[in-house]
């Protein structure tokens, strides 16, 4: 059972200190999602989704692409479903057995998501029945996304995760310049930088861990 | 993400008071070792440390009745300015052992208060459950871990953290070690 090195020490402080780092990153490994896995799926959601209102609805409501009208909504519907099944599994999974205020933590944030989701569809849901189209599209892409920006910064208050907070800073204000440029750019700003800045936050957030 | 052991330098005294009430029997280098202070000696890091590992009885923390000063021979120069003792008492032998150092470490990166069961931990360490035990339990015995007993659902359930003191010690250990590599980084 106990093998012989057990209780060896160290030649020297620096090997000691190279265990100390290369158990921490795989700890931290272990213990927190692949960055790639959590937000990869959702800028690939918003790449494809987004990508499709604007060529369907683009700017001064010209259609560049043709293709049924509830296309792109349902896209963007059943993307999101699966980002959101993929992306809780994947934080169930590097959470599980440990229990403690992190736990809890993270429960409160995912609840805050849910939570704001549910608001802004019942708020729009109900103003939405004044709007024309191409504002209701502003309305619910702008809202939803302006949600996504302020829960990855705060979401960066609870994890001290600098990363998020860059993350959830872009979104915000490119969302911001997407719904002041006006409906159909919008979708294309959000595609484009949005869903590459997901993207990148992966990448750079898996580089970060390695 | 990073937290404990990247602050932990800049406090950096070096007068490290060792592990208070780990093992009784190791008290004895912490107390001594007014010279403690000095590491800044010519050759400091490898000498001095090597002074540790080839006898590792006195490692094994609750060892006992083996005087911990012994392992300051081996390096045969008692002269120099680091002393025979200069840098062994600054590293707790709880701590440094290859085995419960993974495992310090291991807990040190949950947020304070997070417990983590026994396989988990087990699966993180890829270490066989009887390892792991026996040096869980060492570190129990100092006051570095705490082990509680649960049920989820009906299942029993092995909960392990590491305390305040436990990260306390693994600070101090990091600080040590860094002062053997560069003795004069935290002098100044």
């Amino acid at each position: 059972m106990t093998s012989t090195d057990d209780e060896s020490t160290f030649e020297d402080p620096g090997e000691a200190l190279r265990l100390i780092e290369r158990e921490r990153v795989n700890t931290i490994r272990h213990v927190t999602p692949d960055p790639r896995l959590m937000y990869w799926p959702w800028g690939v959601t918003w790449l494809i989704s987004f990508g499709l209102s604007f060529l369907r609805f683009g700017p001064d409501g010209k259609t560049l692409v043709d293709m049924p009208e509830w296309l792109p909504l349902i896209t963007l519907t059943g993307l999101l479903i699966t980002a959101g099944v993929f992306t809780g599994i994947v934080g169930a999974r590097a959470s599980r057995h440990i229990s403690g205020p992190s736990s809890r933590q993270g429960a409160a944030y995912g609840i805050s998501w849910s939570a704001g989701f549910t608001s802004l569809a019942v708020i729009f849901g109900r103003v939405g029945e004044q709007l024309p189209d191409e504002m209701l599209g502003l309305l619910w892409g702008g809202g939803m996304v302006a949600l996504v920006g302020v829960l990855y910064m705060a979401g960066s208050a609870i994890w001290d995760a600098r990363d998020m907070f860059v993350l959830g800073a872009w979104i915000s204000v490119v969302n911001v310049i997407g719904v002041l440029w006006g409906p159909g750019w919008h979708a294309l700003v959000v595609a484009v930088a949005g869903g590459g800045g997901l993207l990148v936050a992966g990448l750079i957030g898996w580089m970060h861990r390695r | 993400m990073t937290r404990p052991d990247n602050d932990a330098p800049s406090t950096a005294s070096p007068h490290n008071n060792a592990p208070p009430a780990t093992s009784p029997d190791n008290d004895t280098p912490s107390t001594t070792s007014p010279d403690n202070d000095t590491p800044s000696t010519t050759n400091p890091d490898n000498d001095a440390l090597s002074a540790t590992s080839p006898d590792n009885n006195a490692q094994s923390g609750a060892g006992p009745g083996d005087d911990p000063r012994s392992t300051g021979g081996p390096t045969g120069d008692p002269a120099p300015a680091a002393g025979p003792n200069g840098a062994l008492p600054d590293l707790d032998p709880v701590i440094h052992a290859q085995a419960r150092l993974r495992v310090v470490v291991a807990l040190s990166q949950l947020p304070g208060g997070d417990r983590i069961t026994f396989p988990r931990l087990q699966e993180i360490l890829r270490m066989t459950a009887g390892n792991l035990s026996v040096h869980l339990r060492k570190l129990e015995e100092a006051g570095y871990v705490e082990v509680t007993k649960t049920h989820r659902g009906r299942t029993p359930a092995t909960l392990v953290h590491l305390t305040q003191r436990g990260r306390f010690a693994f600070e101090e250990y990091v600080t040590a070690l860094r002062t053997l590599i560069d003795p004069g980084e935290d002098q100044s």
